[in-house]
Order: structure tokens, then C-alpha cells, then sequence
């Protein structure tokens, strides 16, 4: 084929700028270190980059949600285990409290340590994440939850819970509302409670209540009552006898699936009522507690009155007990779950960077053998291209 | 002799033109557009004397540019490709550097409003997380204007472009008709260089825009552009022009003799300005707008399911976008067209064109020109609805009356926060739910499910109270039945007022659950955790489609059509190059020839002036005999 003069130079020009250009890209890659620069380098890849990225960002957003929950379920779980140690003491306070040697002066020192303790329970109740929210008060964290206005503690809290996202479809309550913690707490043996009439004379206290089938307790008021200090009678809500029987002290009294057992002696007339639980807050268990250390001991039937207080409040304490330790150990568990999906995330973010860098970078490896390939190349061109432009027949002529 | 003499003396002068020919090939072996010559000899016919016949030696018939007009024209068609290529190219390249950064763009905005929104669940009663919602919103709403007066200066530049194209197409097409006029004026053969002059003319105005050129016998050439219309006409050129888009008065169209024939031409660098403008910058901005459109419908429409700081329901988080209808310029009748968005998810990243044909309305795709069917008859009450919009045209309308009718036009510059107040950001469930203390039995309720947000009680507070175990009635605080008895499953859903909610468990009779607004100064962040989702929720093309994949798709689309412009340009330059390479084979100087041609006309120049010397020193010894 016949070739122009001209033609032959600009093959040469064409190939000088071509691998320029390519070496110029791979220049860039090199020092840029990213493959793509932009979508146009690889479009279907752009889009999964970007996808890419914002999955990371996603998973740093969890992070901060999981760190935020977990610092306040930390918090909770203090506040919690305070409360729970606070507790514990009252109980041993009260379980002291039902020892024989008991002067008035012993039970009114138990009875300032008992105050010493609400309060401090109340204030517990009212604690703070650091920035001012509380973190006993649901959702109305700006408010006071738990505020006394005449020896009456009153929640003003909701029963909500902020949760926070702590993974792709996974979300973690961080907190529970001071309803849950403190005030919706069944009183009793959580199925039924017993308290003594006030008028009774006898002696006899209860000293134990228990559920033997949960499914034929009927959740309603029961009286047992003694016609005489060896037969009792028990009646129903409605005043109707629905059964009757012998007593001797020590003796248990079972009906509609529970079983009561009194000890000491009944006068006759002594009645005992047997009601649903119902919810008690535990600043009221400790109140009643601190009531019973300022009852009245000077009657035989009044220290009975006082001994079924005493049994009523150290069941009471014990449910609140209850409470908290299965919130502490959901909390726990939170937290446990909290870090375990950040392991999860990490994996995660692990696999979307090595996913990126993939569609991302540069192997530098393959660019560098790439960019002295394309040296080597322009190179030869280059000496090529000398060596054939000096042979010209004009220059033999 | 004289014979021998003149025979001598014809090679001489033969010679001498060729070697004059072969300097002007060599002079000219770069000059664009030169086509090498070629001396023509022939024999001069030949004296019978006596039956013998003597040649009389040399002539020269042509000096012939050596020229293949079928290559020429190929060239020419190849040309206009590779320039349409080229423009087409270089600017989406441009549109993908601005757009397809896959590490910073319009998704990276996105990401960090919503990256906003999450911070928000963690504490919606701080006031900082609050302002900087509302101040990332803000920056989100400059980042889509910002690129929208990116994309807007694009499409100025291939105005410009356009104005500066047709400018020079215009000095080509008159260079052609004085061109043609030389020709015209010339009787004798056509010079050469007039044929390269017009050839070049040709070539120069194949970068710029396709054509036909009808040579005529004469030699002059008659160009016609789009379906036919006349460029240049013997020794007539007709301008070309621009004319402002009939829907969108900065938008400029090639235009012959004020009517627009931008979709007639093909080729050269005004086709491809205006298929880059027509097919990337065009869906690139729709897809934007898109975008724009789908976070405001999507944020609101969330947003609205909220309660603020202050206890109200939530309004509109960014300003409502409206869509848009504008009448053609060239509309005769008075009709006005009303259209409103009742669909976002059902819109598409599209403009319509919504014809009136005299007898009805009908409606197509501006981009592919694919009709659409109209449901509804365009009333107010009854309005043609078509891709989630509703259309309502007023009376008044011509024959052929057109309006552009679009979703997501106006979209990309109208972002804007609508909430004025951090205190506006509705970060909760608007309906708290709770126990009371004083049940009995063990029944929890869930949390609110708001399925109508407007209906006018939804705030109400209402207990559910049981009867029994297994029936409820739903009270308002007073104590008096608003519905009721019902029976109760466990865990069954509690519609009512526009909430849902579930009470589980073994309720006892007079248990009671309260439902009630949340208020003012709540902690609750359900509705932010639901705002902070939705960027990765499905949303357009029935639910397949999330906001965060169209932010991805609309970089990854842009850089493909890039992509694919490159490649075709490659494709495109190879064959001009091929082309290129085909005529230069044929009509290109080689300088090795021409060397080669040097020498030959030489040697044939010196034997001649060697012929002329013998023929001389003969007649000298002939003078001589006659002298003796």
C-alpha cells in the first residue's frame, strides 16, 4: 500500500499521544492510588463503591447508637445494682427487725437507717445520664420522674423506651422506664398478699403464702376468718363461705389454688384477708417498713400485728429484690448483645472495606509493572521513530 | 531535423513542468487538504512521410490531482461521526467528573443528612442535635442547587458552543459559495487548487455538521443540511441560527430560517452538542430532580407521622416541590394546565408533552416520544392522571397547543428546610401508650402504630378498659364508651382514632390501658429512628427503589453514558483514521516518491537538453557540408 509521507508521521504522533495518554492514566492510579476517579473509569462499580461507603458510614452510625445505649445502660445498670445493694440492706434491717431482742430504741435506729435508705433510693430513682436526662423516667427524660409530695411518691414518667440501632435490623432498648424498675412491682408473693385485720386480738400471724395452682387462683378477695380459735371459715368476695374447717396454729389453710399458713392463735373474730397482688412501688415497701418499726409492740396482739407487717414487707422486699435483678440482667444482657453486634459490625465493615478497596484501588503491584510497561513502550517508539526518520531518499540525493 | 529538434525540445519543456509538479508535491507535503499531482504525458500524434510514420515526441495532457471522491466523501461521513463523538465525549466526561465522583457528590450530602438524623435518635431532646438537622438540611438543599448551577452551566456552555458552531458553519458555507462562484467564473479547466480549496471548505464543515453535497457537472457543489434544507445553493449561502427552546427560553436549538431542526442533524459537533445536552445532561438533571423530589416526599411524608418538641403533629420537613407545566411558545390558545404531584412514588425522572389535538389531550415522553396513556378526563374533578401526576387543563385551548409537564424539572434548585424552629423537628410517636398500676392482671400494651395521621382524634386520650378478661371497650377520660364491648385476642392489633396498638397477656376485669398524645418535651425518638431509615427504604418503581440506590444509580448512569461515549468515540476515530489513511494513500505526497520522480524528471530533462546539443552540433556539421 501506498503511504503518504504525511501519514507516516502522524502514525507516529497518534502513537506518541496515545501512550501518553495511557501512561499519564496509570500515573494517576499510581499516585492517586484509586482505580476509579470517576464513574465513567467503571460505572457499575461507582454505584457499588457508593453503596459501599454508605454501609460504612451506616456502621459507624451504629457504633455511635451502640456507645450512647451503652453508656446509658452502664449507668442504669449502676443506678440498679445501688438500688439493688440499698434493698438488700432494708431486708436485713427487716429481718433484724423480727428478732426477739428488740428494744424501742434499736427499732427507731433501724427506722432512721430505713429513712436514710428511701431517700436514697428516691434519689437513685431521680439519676442522671451526665447531660441532664433522667434515666428512670421513659421517655420524659427532661422531667423528674419520681417526685414526693406528702410522704407519696408519684411517677411522672411515661412507659416508653427509647431504642437505638445497633445493627441492619437490629435495635436495643437503652433503658427501662422508672414504672418497670421501681413502681410496677407486685406486692406480696407477686400472686396474692395477706394482711392481718387491724382489729384482731389473737396472736396469730401468717408466716407463709403460697400459690400451689396458679391456674385456679380466681384473682380476687378472699377473708379467712376464725368463728373460734380452732375453726376458720373462708369466705369470698362476695361474703359466701366457700369453706370451712379446723385450726390448729401452724396449720396451712388452703383454697382456690393458694395455701395461707397462720401460727400463733387466733381470737375468735380475728380475720385475715387474702387479696390479688397488686403493683407497689418500692419506696412504699420501705415506708411500710419504716411504719412497722414505729408501730405499736405493747400488746401480744399488736406485736402479732407487727410480725405480719414485718412478713408482708420482707415479701414485698423480696419481689422489688426480684425486679431488679431480672432488669439488671436484661440490662446485662443488653449489653452483652451491644457488644456483640459491634463484633458482628466490625466483620461487616471489615468485609465492605475489603469490597471497596477492591473496586477501588490500585494493585500496585499489577499498576507499576503496568506503568514500566508502557515507559518501555513509549521508549521504543521513540528510538524506532529516530532511527526511521533519518533514512530519507532526499538526503542521499 | 526540425522534427528531431522539436522532439527534443518537447521533453525539455515536459520535463521541466513535471519537475515543477514534483516541487510543488514536495512544497506542499504538509499542507492540509493538498492532493498530489500528476503530470500526464502523452505522445504527440506522429508525421507520415512515405508510409512511415515518425513520432513528434512529447505533450503534456493534464496536470491531474490524483483523487478518489468516493474515499473523499467516506472520509467526510466519518468525519461527522467522529466529531459528534468527540463533543459528545468530551462533555460527558465533564458532566461525569462534576456528578460521578463516587467519593463525593449529592449521595455524600445525603449521607451526611441522614448520618444527622441518626445522631438524632440518640438524644431528640438535645436542642444542638435539632439545630444541626436543620442546618444539614439546609446544606443538603445548597448542595442540590449548587449542582443544579453546575449542570446549568453546562448547558450554557453548549449554547455557546452551539451560537459559536453555527457561526462558523455560516463562514464556511459562504467561503463555499465564493468558492462555487471562482468556479462558475472560470471557462477553462478547473484550477486544482479551487477543487482542494473547496474540498478543505467540505472537510472543515464535516467537523461541524452533517450534510449532503450534490456535485454538479460545473464543478461547483450544492450542500444541503437537516432533511434537505439548502446550506449553499451555486453562488447563494442561507445562514443558519438560533432559536430559544419552545418550553424553556434559556435553552437554545439550531434553527434554519427560525424554525428549530435540532433533531434533523446527526452528525458533526452540533449533533453532538446537542445529543449530549438531549441524552446526559437532560437525564442527568431529571434524575437529580428525581432525587431532590423523592427526599422531600419521603422525608415529609415521615415527618408527618411525628410529634414535635412543642407536642404538635409534624408538619413539612423541606418545603413541598410542585411540579411543573409551561406552555409553549408557540401555543395559540389560552389554556392554562394545572398539574400536581398526587403520587411521588409513581413519578418517573421525566418531562411529558402534553398535546392538544383538537378533539382531546393527549400525552408523551419528551425523551423517547413514547405516548402515555391519560386516564380521568383532565377536570378538576376528574383529572388525567398519568405517572403520579395529576393534570388539570383549563379551557381555551388550539389545535397543536403543547405544554411540558414534569415532576422533577423544578426539583433540584427547590430544596429548601420548610422547619423553622429546631423545636418543629417531630422526633417522636405522636401516641404514647401505657399500663396502669392499678391492673391486676398481667396484659401489657405495645407501643402506638399511627396508620392515619389526620384523622382529627388521633390525639385523644382514651383508655381501653376491660370488662372481663375476654371483653374490652375503649373510654375516653370521662369513663364513657366511644366503642365497645369488643372481644379481646391477645395480641391482636387495637385499631382506633388512627392508631393501632396490641395488648398481650391475661388482662383482669377494670385493667386499663392508657392511649394518649405523647406532648410536649418527650424523649421518644421512634419517628427519628423511622426519618433516619428511610434513605435506605424502597421507595420509587413500586417499592424496589431507595432513595440511597438512586443517588447511586444516577452517579453510575452518568459515568456509563460517559463510558459509553468514549468507547464510541474510539470506535469513531478509528474509522476516521481509517478513512484519513485511505485517501492520504491515495492523494498524500511520499516524499520518497517524489525523490524518486526528481531523479527522473532530471535525467529526463538533461537527455532532452543532451537531444537539443546533438540535433544542434548536426545541424552545425549540416552547415558545414553546405559551406564547403
Amino acid at each position: 500500500m501506498r503511504v503518504s509521507t504525511k501519514t507516516f508521521q502522524l502514525q507516529w504522533l497518534n502513537s506518541f499521544t496515545q501512550r501518553q495518554a495511557d501512561l499519564v492514566d496509570i500515573q494517576r492510579q499510581v499516585s492517586t492510588g484509586r482505580k476509579v476517579a470517576t464513574a465513567a473509569d467503571d460505572p457499575a462499580g461507582a454505584s457499588q463503591m457508593i453503596l459501599l461507603q454508605q454501609g460504612l458510614e451506616r456502621l459507624e452510625s451504629y457504633a455511635g447508637n451502640a456507645d450512647t445505649a451503652s453508656r446509658r445502660l452502664s449507668l442504669a445498670e449502676g443506678a440498679l445494682s445501688e438500688a439493688g445493694d440499698l434493698l438488700n440492706r432494708v431486708r436485713e434491717l427487716a429481718i433484724q427487725a423480727g428478732g426477739a431482742s428488740q428494744t424501742p430504741e434499736t427499732r427507731a435506729a433501724l427506722a432512721d437507717e430505713a429513712r436514710e435508705i428511701y431517700r436514697n433510693l428516691l434519689d437513685l430513682a431521680n439519676a442522671q445520664d451526665g447531660e441532664g436526662r433522667f434515666l428512670f423516667a421513659g421517655n420524659r427524660v427532661i422531667n423528674q420522674p419520681f417526685t414526693e409530695s406528702a410522704g407519696v411518691v408519684s411517677y411522672n414518667g411515661d412507659d416508653g423506651t427509647r431504642v437505638q440501632r445497633i445493627g441492619d435490623n437490629r435495635v436495643v432498648a437503652e433503658g427501662n422506664p422508672g414504672s418497670e424498675v421501681f413502681s410496677a412491682i407486685r406486692n406480696g408473693n407477686g400472686t396474692f398478699f395477706v394482711t392481718a385485720d387491724s382489729g384482731n386480738t389473737g396472736t396469730a400471724i401468717y408466716s407463709s403464702a403460697t400459690v400451689t395452682d396458679r391456674s385456679a387462683w380466681p384473682v380476687s378477695d378472699f377473708t379467712i376468718s376464725f368463728a373460734a380459735p380452732d375453726a376458720y371459715e373462708v369466705r369470698d368476695s362476695g361474703g359466701a363461705v366457700i369453706q370451712s374447717g379446723a385450726f390448729n396454729p401452724g396449720d396451712s389453710i388452703s383454697f382456690a389454688g393458694i395455701a395461707v399458713r397462720l401460727e400463733g392463735t387466733p381470737a375468735t373474730g380475728d380475720q385475715f384477708q387474702v387479696s390479688p397482688s397488686r403493683n407497689q412501688d418500692v419506696f412504699t415497701t420501705v415506708q411500710n417498713f419504716i411504719a412497722t418499726m414505729e408501730g405499736d409492740l405493747s400488746s401480744p396482739a399488736s406485736r402479732a400485728q407487727i410480725q405480719s407487717q414485718l412478713n408482708s414487707s420482707l415479701l414485698d422486699m423480696d419481689r422489688a429484690l426480684d425486679n431488679l435483678s431480672a432488669i439488671r440482667s436484661s440490662v446485662g444482657s443488653r449489653l452483652a448483645v451491644i457488644e456483640q453486634q459491634a463484633d458482628n459490625n466490625a466483620e461487616l465493615g471489615l468485609q465492605f472495606t475489603q469490597t471497596l478497596s477492591l473496586v477501588r484501588d490500585v494493585d500496585y503491584a499489577s499498576a507499576i509493572s503496568e506503568l514500566e510497561l508502557q515507559l518501555q513502550g513509549l521508549e521504543a517508539a521513540q528510538r524506532a521513530y529516530a532511527r526511521t526518520r533519518s533514512f530519507s531518499l532526499f538526503s542521499l540525493i | 531535423m526540425s522534427v528531431f529538434i522539436n522532439n527534443g525540445l518537447s521533453g525539455l519543456l515536459a520535463a521541466q513542468r513535471a519537475l515543477q509538479t514534483t516541487a510543488n508535491n514536495v512544497a506542499n507535503a504538509a499542507t492540509d487538504g493538498y492532493v498530489r499531482q500528476r503530470v500526464e504525458f502523452s505522445e504527440r500524434p506522429g508525421s507520415t512521410i512515405g508510409g512511415v510514420t515518425i513520432g513528434n515526441g512529447v505533450q503534456i495532457t493534464d496536470v491531474r490531482r490524483v483523487y478518489d471522491q468516493f474515499i473523499a466523501d467516506e472520509l467526510k461521513g466519518a468525519t461527522m461521526s467522529q466529531s459528534r463523538a468527540q463533543f459528545f465525549s468530551d462533555l460527558s466526561a465533564r458532566l461525569d467528573k462534576l456528578l460521578g465522583n463516587p467519593e463525593q457528590g449529592i449521595g455524600q450530602s445525603l449521607q451526611a443528612f441522614f448520618n444527622q438524623a441518626e445522631a438524632l435518635n440518640r438524644d431528640p431532646t438535645s436542642a444542638v442535635n435539632r439545630q444541626q438537622l436543620l442546618a444539614q438540611g439546609d446544606s443538603l438543599g445548597q448542595g442540590f442547587a449548587q449542582m443544579d448551577t453546575q449542570l446549568t452551566r453546562l448547558g450554557n456552555e453548549v449554547n455557546a458552543r452551539l451560537r459559536e458552531s453555527v457561526n462558523q458553519i455560516n463562514n464556511i458555507a459562504s467561503s463555499l459559495a465564493q468558492v462555487n462562484g471562482k468556479i462558475l467564473s472560470n471557462t477553462g479547466n478547473v484550477p486544482n487548487d479551487l477543487l482542494d480549496e473547496q474540498e478543505n471548505l467540505l472537510n472543515q464543515l464535516s467537523e461541524l455538521i452533517d450534510f449532503n453535497v450534490l456535485r454538479q457537472p460545473t464543478g461547483a457543489v450544492n450542500v444541503l443540511v437537516g432533511n434537505g434544507q439548502p446550506l449553499v445553493l451555486d453562488v447563494n449561502s442561507f445562514d443558519l441560527g438560533v432559536v430559544a427552546n419552545e418550553f424553556d427560553g434559556t435553552r437554545l436549538e439550531l434553527a434554519y430560517r427560525g424554525q428549530a431542526i435540532s433533531n434533523l442533524v446527526s452528525g458533526g459537533e452540533v449533533a453532538g452538542l446537542l445529543a449530549f445536552r438531549h441524552e446526559s445532561l437532560d437525564p442527568a438533571r431529571r434524575e437529580l430532580g428525581q432525587l431532590a423530589l423523592g427526599l422531600t416526599e419521603v422525608f415529609n411524608l415521615q415527618h408527618r407521622q411525628g410529634m414535635d418538641f412543642d407536642g404538635s403533629l409534624g408538619g413539612d420537613f423541606f418545603a413541598g416541590i410542585q411540579a411543573t407545566a409551561t406552555a409553549s411558545g408557540t401555543n395559540s390558545g389560552t389554556a392554562t394546565v394545572n398539574v400536581t404531584i398526587a403520587d411521588a412514588a409513581a413519578t418517573q425522572a421525566k418531562e411529558y408533552i402534553l398535546r392538544y389535538t383538537g378533539s382531546g389531550w393527549e400525552m408523551m415522553d419528551a425523551g423517547s416520544g413514547a405516548p402515555l396513556a391519560l386516564s380521568g378526563t383532565g377536570t378538576a374533578g376528574d383529572p388525567f392522571v398519568a405517572d403520579g401526576l395529576e393534570i388539570v387543563v383549563g379551557a381555551g385551548a388550539a389545535s397543536g397547543d403543547r405544554f411540558l409537564v414534569s415532576a422533577v424539572s423544578g426539583a433540584t434548585t427547590a430544596v429548601r428546610v420548610a422547619v423553622t424552629s429546631p423545636n418543629q423537628i417531630a422526633a417522636a410517636n405522636p401516641v404514647t401508650t401505657a399500663t396502669s398500676l392499678q391492673n391486676l392482671g398481667d396484659a401489657g400494651v405495645s407501643t402506638a402504630n399511627i396508620d392515619d395521621v389526620t384523622n382529627p382524634n388521633l390525639l385523644q386520650a382514651v383508655n381501653v378498659v376491660f370488662d372481663n378478661a375476654t371483653t374490652y371497650r375503649i373510654r375516653d377520660l370521662g369513663g364513657a364508651d366511644l366503642t365497645g364491648p369488643l372481644a379481646y385476642t391477645s395480641g391482636a392489633d387495637i385499631s382506633f382514632n388512627g392508631w393501632t396498638v396490641q395488648v398481650s397477656g391475661n388482662p383482669q376485669a377494670n385493667d386499663s390501658f392508657n392511649i394518649r398524645a405523647t406532648g410536649a418535651g418527650s424523649g421518644d425518638n421512634a419517628n427519628a429512628l423511622a426519618l433516619s431509615e428511610i434513605s435506605s427504604q424502597g421507595f420509587f418503581n413500586g417499592g424496589q427503589l431507595s432513595l440511597a440506590g438512586l443517588g447511586a444509580n444516577l452517579v453510575s448512569n452518568v459515568g456509563s453514558a460517559a463510558a459509553r461515549a468514549q468507547s464510541d468515540l474510539t470506535v469513531q476515530t478509528t474509522l476516521r483514521e481509517q478513512a484519513e489513511l485511505d485517501l492520504e494513500a491515495v492523494a498524500g505526497v511520499n516524499l520518497e516518491e517524489e525523490a524518486v520522480n526528481l531523479l527522473r524528471y532530471q535525467e529526463a530533462y538533461l537527455a532532452a537538453t543532451k537531444i537539443i546539443t546533438v540535433a544542434n552540433q548536426l545541424f552545425n556539421s549540416l552547415l558545414s557540408v553546405v559551406d564547403r
